[in-house]
């Protein structure tokens, strides 16, 4: 008996049997005391490693040692080291937060808010997530939905989806976003539709990828690579979009969302690669972790493994594969780092949704002993006509794998089943010389996951298959079509190269009138007349008014840090070549370098990153606010010069603040280099207008105001254009009610101003008959309206239900007795 | 079985009887040394509570005696055995456990799953079973261990301080059965309502036996709620939830001052719950420029956050200060840029329309807070919201003292 007992207790103790790959292992770091769930992990040097905790603290791991450095922070999710700024960025659930030791008595003293240009409201599930940052040091967070409404707030999309919650509600501004913000006060909104976008990742090519939950609008757990301005499948974050209202989303169906979200890179098949998928991490290592360099890993929180996945582009977009590396962590990992011997380390958390591991939370860490070669399946590519897998170690002999394709069903019911599952004949084989490259040909097919699973198998040197199934996204298939030569560079976070066609356009809001945006010339302003500029040939017979013409338009002086206000007008034209970049083009170029473009982009298609108000080849512009040809419009921009040391090297790159027709167009946005060039070392240069090819356009009224401090005009000059209602953020102190619990009041008092009227308290109330009514026959029985008194009371024909008008009288008949000074509204004076 | 129960009553009563004078000498001891820590009412000042649900140092009548006597090293707890005799020390001992209600002596063992399958939970299954494990529990909390493989049989003695008719309710968490005094009270299986039942039972002032029997249930966050009730009077928690073998945490003012970020109910999110050495905790939104409420002897309770992802509120514990001053009103949005513990006062800077503005919030008094702004520029449009007279108004530079 005892015996068994024994065999009964172990096998207990080890929920998962652990599966590691030859020649690695896993070891666990015992964690301080005290320390109750990791949700992040980093380098901070080479001799330490800090974790931060759900319930608020930073730990600091040094040669075996735990040292508390921060506490009473807020569920930071996700946390990273400036090595330059000897500072750690951290993910509060409020804020970005840069904390500091600025004593240097080894504890945080100084907690810089980096951003909270996000809405935050007391929805639990409003997890943020970060930072990651890319290699300019630019810091990029992403902020989960609600799940459910706030104080009865917040938008739910069902789209015919029957029944009450079990939709993530979009409660406040950027929820389901991923933004950057590399800077206090910078906060740059980069894409939406994500739900519960726990794992964010940067590759080394500053792509951004982000991980998401299988859940309601999300089929599957899945992989996406962000492209600036793109929309992801959860449609209750395209609130936050210049282009949509909340009437717009409501009347929307399935199939609108469908036509405009981006499908993930690699769907994650839920059970047996993920269920909670964490952030991914690329082996940068050199070597040290292995032979899988290009590849990433993926740690999960419930199904407590890891995966390693690769991407390639496929017609445009990238695509790819995963596999499980190792199963049974002792918990669920979330976040995880490379630190510079190699060895990942994985910050873990099972609590609450539960981890196969078993523990609450763990902090391990892979190594790889730095010779042994597990028999994997090294990658998958896809071929015109199946796929290509390649091993890490040599077959047999032609091994024929079972392969399987489905689809998903994209709702908002909670995640889907998988659809029109088939299995696939595999109809030829081929086996490379070296044994290690099988390529099947199988039936493709596009928007399809494949899996692909081998029965157990031995290489040639007898290793075993740990990880016979491997999973592939296709997005698209092959085409005969040649890749380009050469490639234009990338756009650094953005997910685009330049000038690609397919980035989104920016939305078309209708600016105000000229006479609404215009501005006065400030006193200390430099007018910039005929005797300011070099070149006559863009005179007119009119003074004040020119018109592009041949060679570049520079002012005589030079200019840095300043303020600048610039008329400008497309011409209309009937000319059938005006189009596109044809259609009155010209270009701002700052500094004589940076490039913000003129032309008619009123109706007239072009690439996004090329239309007017965009930073050249960088970054559209926030909103298209273009007024039609032959209409005035005017740029105001508040620009700061990019520094440069004393050998030249770029320090703090160009920025500017520019409105276009009294519309916010970049709110501090970076320069990536000048106009089609890299930084080089400059001082002050002149102002200058591009001359191009293309229907007239003129200028007039240009005037600037030299050696500007941008940093400290930015947030008055950023509140220019809006009226003083607007920018009145803050909610006014009011003294609050005190009758009623503030769970009440904020759902009563719809404006809060702290005054509920009586229509206000009979609107809630009646609109909570309807609630009440669950069979909708008009009437209220003792069990929709469980308050024996006040049912007694009110049920006046003792008729065993309430219909509205006497259920109305309850509360008309309560609201006297809490206006307690009988002055028609509940208010603080009631007491 | 049942014999054997009447006997046991018996003997508890008897015992109880015999105490009774001990407790009257515990009080007097009580009131002598132990309160100075532990608060007249025991809910604890420089000592933790002695009536909540909390023991460190364990519950039991043996584990409570042995904190008395020895001490408890590293903290200010002396070991009393120096200064008094056994006799003492026990009826100090009776009357702490004489003010106790709900739970306490936990110990609890798991029995292999298989066993109770398609079978009612009962005591009686029990003796036909080998337990898989046994521990005491410190803490008077229900600690079922997120283990799904096991059915867990937890024995503890239930404080009761009052005669009178009581129910249970538990709230749905997989398969319950609970006995008290060896009678079962309440069954419930979600998987088969028919079986599922509950009644009141009678029970005097005294320790009476308690034995839970439970089938976890896979869920989201390891909850066990039970409620007792009484008739007539309403009803308290009889367990709290587990904290995974973490502690308590309380967060209290220190020599410097602290700003906690936590979820409390009724506080706006974003605050900063500023906790200043003299225990005054001041909740301050940097983003309205609102002091929100302010308490003085306080102390941040995080425990209930502690294994519910923080989801469950923190609270704030101490005395709720009546305000009659609001904070300020400015023009434009109001950005935080920083938050800074500064010797014992909390330094924040913000941004308004621009404009640098330094709010700094300093101790004043045993119960006092005082709130100063500086700005190097005029800040337009700053209004301060208070009644005090005499004090500014407009002036964005301003020191308000808060008594």
């Amino acid at each position: 008996m005892k015996k068994f007992l024994l065999t009964v207790l172990s096998v207990l103790c080890t929920p998962v049997f652990a599966q590691i790959p030859d020649g690695y292992k896993l070891d666990t770091i015992t964690l301080p005391k005290g320390s109750i769930s990791l949700l992040g992990v980093c380098e901070k040097n080479d001799d330490t490693i800090a974790i931060c905790t759900w319930e608020g603290q930073i730990w600091e791991y040094t040669k075996g040692k735990w040292h508390l450095f921060a506490e009473d922070l807020m569920e930071p999710n996700g946390i990273y080291y400036d090595k330059k700024e000897e500072a750690y960025y951290l993910a509060q659930k409020p804020e970005l937060t840069r904390v500091k030791d600025t004593n240097a008595d080894g504890k945080a003293d100084l907690f810089e808010t980096v951003t909270a240009d996000f809405g935050y409201t007391k929805g639990y599930h409003e997890y943020h997530f970060g930072p990651v940052v890319d290699s300019l040091g630019r810091k990029y967070a992403s902020l989960n939905l609600s799940a459910r409404k706030v104080d009865g707030k917040g938008l739910e999309v069902r789209a015919g989806r029957p029944g009450e919650h079990g939709v993530m509600v979009y409660t406040a501004p950027y929820r389901g976003w991923v933004y950057r913000s590399d800077r206090q006060g910078h906060f740059h909104p980069i894409a939406s539709g994500f739900r519960s976008p726990c794992g964010i990742g940067m590759s080394p090519q500053d792509e951004l990828f982000i991980t998401d939950n299988q859940g309601d609008w999300m089929p599957d757990c899945a992989l996406f690579h962000v492209q600036e301005g793109k929309f992801y499948g959860h449609p209750g974050s395209l609130a936050a979009r210049p282009d949509y209202s909340e009437e717009k989303i409501l009347s929307m169906k399935n199939e609108d969302f469908a036509k405009i979200r981006t499908m993930p890179t690699i769907w994650l098949p839920r059970t047996y690669i993920s269920n909670s998928p964490g952030s991914p991490v690329w082996d940068t290592t050199k070597g040290k972790f292995g032979f899988f360099k290009d590849q990433f890993f993926i740690g999960d929180q419930s199904v407590s493994n890891l995966i390693r996945c690769g991407i390639e582009e496929v017609g445009g977009a990238y695509q790819g594969w995963c596999v499980q590396f190792l199963k049974g962590t002792q918990s669920g990992t979330v976040k995880m780092e490379f630190d510079k011997d190699g060895n990942l380390w994985t910050a873990q958390v099972g609590r609450g949704w539960r981890s196969q591991g078993g523990k609450r939370t763990a902090l391990q860490k892979v190594s790889w002993d730095g010779k042994t070669i597990p028999f994997e399946i090294y990658e998958v590519n896809i071929t015109k006509d199946g796929f290509k897998i390649t091993f890490t170690e040599p077959l047999t002999k032609k091994v024929t794998p079972a392969v399987k394709s489905w689809h998903y069903n994209y709702s908002a019911i909670y995640g889907s089943d998988r659809v029109d599952e088939k299995n696939l004949p595999v109809q030829s084989m081929k086996l490379s010389k070296d044994k290690k490259v099988l390529e099947i040909k199988v039936a493709l097919e596009k928007h399809k996951v494949y899996e692909i699973n081998f029965p157990e198998m031995n290489s040639a040197n007898n290793k075993k298959l740990l990880n016979r199934s491997i999973f592939y996204t296709v997005n698209n298939l092959l085409t005969s079509q040649k890749k380009p030569k050469r490639l234009k560079p990338l756009i650094p976070g953005a997910g685009w190269r330049k000038n690609d066609g397919r980035r989104p356009a920016p939305a078309v809001v209708t600016p105000k009138s000229f006479a609404e945006t215009a501005v006065q010339t400030p006193k200390n302003a430099t007018i910039l007349d005929d005797a300011k500029w070099s070149n006559p040939n863009w005179e007119t017979e009119t003074k004040g008014l020119w018109k592009r013409g041949k060679g570049n338009f520079a002012t005589k002086d030079a200019y840095g840090d300043a303020r600048i206000h610039i008329e400008f007008m497309a011409a209309k034209s009937d000319d059938p070549k005006s189009v596109g970049q044809l259609y009155g083009n010209s270009g701002i170029f700052l500094m004589s370098g940076y490039e913000i473009q003129v032309m008619n982009s009123y109706k007239n298609p072009t690439t996004a990153d090329g239309s007017c108000g965009s930073i050249w080849g960088q970054a559209p512009p926030l909103v298209n606010a273009s007024r039609p040809p032959g209409q005035w419009q005017s740029y105001d921009i508040l620009m700061k010069a990019p520094i440069f040391d004393n050998d030249g090297k770029l320090v703090e790159p160009m920025r500017a603040t520019i409105f276009h027709n009294g519309e916010l167009i970049h709110n501090d946005a970076w320069f990536y280099g000048q106009v089609n060039k890299a930084y080089q070392a400059h001082g002050k240069r002149p102002l200058m207008i591009q001359d191009h090819k293309g229907s007239d356009v003129f200028f007039r009224n240009m005037w600037i105001v030299p050696n500007v401090d941008y940093d400290k005009s930015l947030e008055v000059f950023r509140s220019s254009f809006k009226s003083e209602t607007e920018i009145n953020h803050n909610v006014k102190i009011i003294k609050p009610i005190t009758v009623l619990n503030r769970h009440m009041v904020s759902m009563m008092d719809s404006n809060a101003n702290e005054v509920i009227t009586e229509k206000e308290f009979l609107g809630f109330w009646t609109k909570q008959f309807n609630h009440d009514d669950k069979n909708k026959d008009g009437k209220l029985s003792p069990e929709e309206f469980p308050h024996e008194g006040a049912f007694r009371g009110a049920d006046k024909d003792k008729s065993q239900s309430l219909d509205r008008e006497e259920h109305r009288k309850i509360y008309s008949d309560q609201f006297p007795g809490l206006d307690k000074n009988k002055d028609r509204q509940i208010d603080h004076k009631d007491k | 079985m049942k014999k054997f129960l009447f006997t046991f009553i018996s003997l508890g009563t008897l015992c109880q009887t015999l105490v009774a004078d001990s407790i009257k000498r515990g009080e007097e001891i009580y009131k002598q040394v132990c309160h100075i820590c532990h608060g007249l009412d025991m809910n604890g000042g420089i000592g933790p509570s002695l009536i909540d649900d909390f023991w460190k140092h364990g519950d039991s009548p043996h584990a409570v005696l042995h904190s008395i006597s020895e001490g408890i090293p590293n903290t200010e707890m002396a070991p009393y055995k120096q200064l008094f005799k056994e006799d003492d020390l026990k009826a100090a001992r009776d009357f702490i456990l004489s003010k106790q209600k709900g739970l306490r002596s936990l110990a609890l063992s798991s029995y292999p799953k298989a066993h109770f399958k398609g079978k009612k939970l009962s005591l009686d299954l029990l003796k036909t079973v080998e337990s898989l494990e046994q521990k005491s529990i410190k803490e008077n909390l229900i600690y079922f261990k997120n283990r799904y493989d096991a059915v867990a049989h937890l024995k503890a003695d239930l404080y009761i301080q009052e005669d009178g008719v009581y129910g249970l309710r538990i709230r749905k968490a997989g398969r319950t059965a609970v006995y008290i005094n060896g009678k079962e009270v309440l069954f419930q299986d979600e998987n088969n309502k028919s079986l599922n039942k509950a009644q009141d039972f009678k029970l005097t002032k005294g320790v009476h036996k308690i034995e839970i029997l439970h089938d976890e249930k896979m869920q989201h966050s390891l909850k066990f709620h039970a409620t007792m009730t009484q008739e007539g009077k309403g009803h308290f928690t009889l367990m709290g939830k587990s904290l995974e073998g973490s502690e308590p945490k309380m967060v209290r003012a220190g020599a410097e001052a602290k700003v906690i970020r936590k979820y409390v109910h009724d506080i706006s999110p974003r605050t900063l719950l500023c906790l200043l050495p003299n225990k005054v905790l001041v909740a301050y939104n940097p983003y309205s420029g609102k002091i929100e409420k302010v308490w003085k002897n306080s102390f941040v309770d995080q425990t209930p956050s502690l294994n519910a992802r923080s989801a469950l509120p923190s609270s704030i514990m101490g005395q709720e200060l009546p305000s009659n001053f609001h904070g300020y009103n400015t023009k434009h949005k109001i950005k935080m840029l920083s938050y800074q513990s500064k010797g014992g006062s909390v330094l924040i800077k913000t941004a308004i329309g621009g404009k640098e503005h330094k709010v700094t919030i300093s101790p004043l008094g045993a119960t006092g807070f005082s709130l100063k702004g500086e700005s190097k520029e005029a800040i337009p449009g700053f209004e301060l919201v208070h009644e005090m007279t005499g004090s500014p108004k407009t002036n964005s530079n301003f020191k308000i003292d808060f008594n």
